[in-house]
C-alpha cells in the first residue's frame, strides 16, 4: 500500500456535492500538485485533509495505518433521512486507529428529526463530540498546512510564530504530574523542559535559514514582506514535523518575484525529502516539481499521471481545454 | 465662599466621582467578560436571554437604571439599599458591562477565520487559541473604543446624584444656591476635563506601547 492513500471522500456543502468520490496515493518524499479550474474543489480536498472541514465520507491511510474513517452521507435520494432507524444507519462509525467510535452525528438528520429546516452552516455539518474531535485533533498534527494568506500570529514575533506551537506540544507530551512539577525552580522536569525548549528554539533557528530567513528571527510578520510571511509560515509548519505538508495556493497572493522565492523554498523541502501537495496555478512549476498531478474539475478528478503525461499528452477533453486557457492566459500576461 | 474653598468642596466631592469610576471599572471589565461569553455561547437559551438582557441595558437611560436599583428592591422586597453608593454602583457596573461586552463581542468577531485555523492545524485547543492567539490581538482591537467608553464613564458619574449621592456637580449646584454664585458650576467642567485629560494621555501611552505590531 502507499505510504498516503485517500479513497472515496466525499464532501457537500448542504445540497451542494463538492468532492464527489477522490481516490489517490502519495509515496513518501513525492510532491503531489492539484490543478484544476476555480471551484472544482481543490481547498475543499485540502481542508479535508487537514480534518479542517470533515468530509461526508472517506477512508484516509498513512502508513499502512487506516488514520480516519468516515461514512455519514445523506441516503441516496439526496435528502438525509428523517426516520430514526435511518438515522442509526446513516451515523455509521467512525474509525480512527482502527477502534471503532460513533461520536459522530450528522446536523441535518439530527434537525429533520426535530421536524425543524435548519439552514446547515458549512463548517460544522458533520458534528462531532468532544472525545472524537480530540483523536482527529491529533491526527491533524501528521499534516501541516501552508494558507493562501499566510495566517502567521501577527502580534508574536517570527521565533514565537515558530516555536509556540513545538512548546505546546512539548507540554502536552507531560504527565499530569509532570505538569505540574515544571514550576518547581531546579526540579528535574523544570530542567528538562528547558532543554527541550532550547533544542525547539535551535531547530527553529535551523528551520527560518532553511527557509533564507535566518536573520528575521526577531522581525514582526508586519515587517515582512509577503514571500517572507509565507516563508515564515513554511517554517512554522514544518517544526512540528509533520508526514505531509499541504499548501493551499501558497503564492496566489505574491508578485511574481515573491512567488519564486517561495518556490524555490518547495524546491528545497523536496531536495529534503519533505512529502508535499501543493494546490497551485502555477503550471510552469508542478511540472517541473511534482511526481504527480491531479487535475480536478467538478468534485472529480478529471485526470491523474505524472506531469509529463498531464501536461504533456492529456486525455481529457476538459483537462486540454483548461491548461490551453491557463497557457492562453500566461501570454496574455 | 473664596475660590480657595469651592476648591477645596469640590475635591471633597471628586471622591465620589472618582470612586464610582474605578469600582466601575474594577467590576464592569471582568463583568463584561461574563456577558460577553453568554451573549456568544452556542446554547440557545443563555444566548437569547442574554441578548434581551443586553437589549433592556442598552435600550433604557442609565439614570433610569440607577433609580430602579436603588429604589426596587425596597418597593419589592420591603429591603430597601440603604447605601446610595452601592446602588449608584451596581447599576454603573452592570450598565459598563454591557457597553463592554459588545466592545468585546465586536473585538472578538472581528478576528480572521485564519487565525482559528493556524491554531487549528498547529495543534491548539480551544483554551490556547484564545488565550495565546485571539485575546491578546483583541485587547489591541478594543482599546480605541473602550477608551472612549470609559471617557464616557467618568462623565456618567454626574447622573449617581439621581439618588442624591454629592458628586461634583450636585456639590456645585448647592453651593450655587446657597451663596448666590454661578462661577462654581461652570468651574466643575475643569475637574472633569482634568480627569479626562489624564486618561488621554494614559490611553495614548497604551496604544503606543501595542503599536509593536501591525494585524
Ligand atoms: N465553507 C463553505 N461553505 C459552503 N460552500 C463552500 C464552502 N467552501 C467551499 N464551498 C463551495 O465548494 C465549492 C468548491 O470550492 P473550493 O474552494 O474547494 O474550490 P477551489 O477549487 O479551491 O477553487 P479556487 O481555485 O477558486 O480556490 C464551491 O462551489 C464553493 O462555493
Ligand atoms: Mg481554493
Amino acid at each position: 500500500m502507499a505510504f498516503y492513500s485517500v479513497k472515496n471522500v466525499y464532501k457537500n456543502f448542504g445540497s451542494n456535492n463538492v468532492l464527489k468520490g477522490i481516490d489517490f496515493d502519495l509515496e513518501k518524499g513525492q510532491v503531489l500538485a492539484i490543478i484544476g479550474s476555480s471551484g472544482s474543489g481543490k481547498t475543499t480536498l485540502l481542508r479535508c485533509i487537514n480534518f479542517l472541514e470533515i468530509p461526508n465520507k472517506a477512508d484516509i491511510y498513512l502508513a499502512e495505518e487506516n488514520i480516519f474513517s468516515i461514512d455519514s452521507r445523506p441516503t441516496p435520494n439526496g435528502n438525509v433521512s428523517n426516520n430514526a432507524a435511518n438515522k442509526d444507519e446513516c451515523i455509521d462509525n467512525l474509525q480512527l486507529n482502527n477502534s471503532k467510535e460513533s461520536g459522530i452525528e450528522l446536523v441535518k438528520s439530527e434537525d429533520s428529526l426535530l421536524g425543524k429546516k435548519k439552514k446547515t452552516t458549512a463548517r460544522d455539518t458533520v458534528k462531532l463530540d468532544a472525545k472524537t474531535r480530540g483523536k482527529i485533533a491529533a491526527q491533524r498534527l501528521k499534516f501541516g498546512m501552508v494558507f493562501q494568506s499566510f495566517n502567521l500570529f501577527p502580534h508574536y514575533n517570527v521565533k514565537k510564530n515558530l516555536v509556540l506551537a513545538a512548546r505546546l506540544k512539548y507540554d502536552k507530551s507531560l504527565s499530569e504530574k509532570e505538569r505540574i512539577q515544571r514550576y518547581i525552580v531546579g526540579s528535574d522536569v523544570r530542567n528538562k523542559r528547558k532543554a527541550a525548549f532550547e533544542e525547539i528554539n535551535k531547530r527553529a533557528e535551523t528551520l527560518l535559514q532553511r527557509v533564507g530567513l535566518g536573520d528575521k528571527f526577531k522581525a514582526y510578520p508586519c515587517e515582512l514582506s509577503g514571500g517572507q510571511q509565507q516563508r515564515v509560515a513554511i517554517a512554522r509548519a514544518l517544526i512540528l514535523q509533520p508526514e505531509i505538508l499541504c499548501f493551499d495556493e501558497p503564492t496566489s497572493a505574491l508578485d511574481p518575484e515573491l512567488t519564486r522565492e517561495v518556490l524555490k523554498v518547495i524546491k528545497d523541502l523536496k531536495k529534503d525529502g519533505h512529502t508535499m501537495i501543493i494546490v497551485t496555478h502555477e503550471m510552469e512549476f508542478a511540472r517541473k516539481v511534482a511526481d504527480k498531478v491531479i487535475f480536478m474539475a467538478d468534485g472529480i478528478i478529471e485526470e491523474q499521471g505524472s506531469p509529463d503525461e498531464v501536461f504533456g499528452n492529456p486525455q481529457s477533453e476538459k483537462t486540454k481545454a483548461f491548461l490551453q486557457e491557463s497557457e492562453k492566459r500566461i501570454d496574455e500576461d | 465662599m473664596t475660590f480657595w474653598e469651592v476648591t477645596v468642596e469640590l475635591l471633597n466631592a471628586s471622591k465620589y466621582t472618582v470612586g464610582l469610576f474605578f469600582l466601575t471599572l474594577l467590576l464592569a471589565i471582568p463583568l463584561g467578560m461574563v456577558v460577553c461569553a453568554c451573549a456568544m455561547t452556542k446554547f440557545k437559551p443563555i444566548k437569547y436571554i442574554t441578548g434581551t438582557f443586553i437589549w433592556i441595558i442598552r435600550g433604557t437611560p442609565l439614570m433610569l437604571q440607577i433609580i430602579v436599583v436603588f429604589y426596587v428592591p425596597g418597593l419589592l422586597f420591603g429591603t430597601p439599599i440603604k447605601n446610595r453608593f452601592l446602588a449608584a454602583l451596581i447599576a454603573f457596573a452592570i450598565n459598563y458591562a454591557v457597553y463592554f461586552a459588545e466592545i468585546y463581542r465586536g473585538g472578538i468577531s472581528a478576528m480572521p477565520l485564519g487565525q482559528y485555523e493556524a491554531c487549528k492545524v498547529l495543534g491548539m485547543n480551544k483554551a490556547q487559541t484564545n488565550s495565546l492567539v485571539i485575546f491578546p490581538q483583541v485587547v489591541k482591537k478594543i482599546t480605541p473604543a473602550m477608551s472612549n467608553e470609559i471617557i464616557t464613564l467618568v462623565k456618567d458619574t454626574s447622573l449617581a446624584n439621581v439618588i442624591g449621592i454629592m458628586e461634583i456637580i450636585v456639590t456645585a449646584k448647592s453651593i450655587v444656591s446657597t451663596h448666590a454664585i454661578i462661577w462654581p458650576i461652570f468651574y466643575t467642567g475643569v475637574f472633569y476635563l482634568a480627569m479626562v485629560g489624564v486618561l488621554t494621555v494614559f490611553f495614548k501611552w497604551l496604544e503606543k506601547r501595542m503599536n509593536y505590531y501591525r494585524a
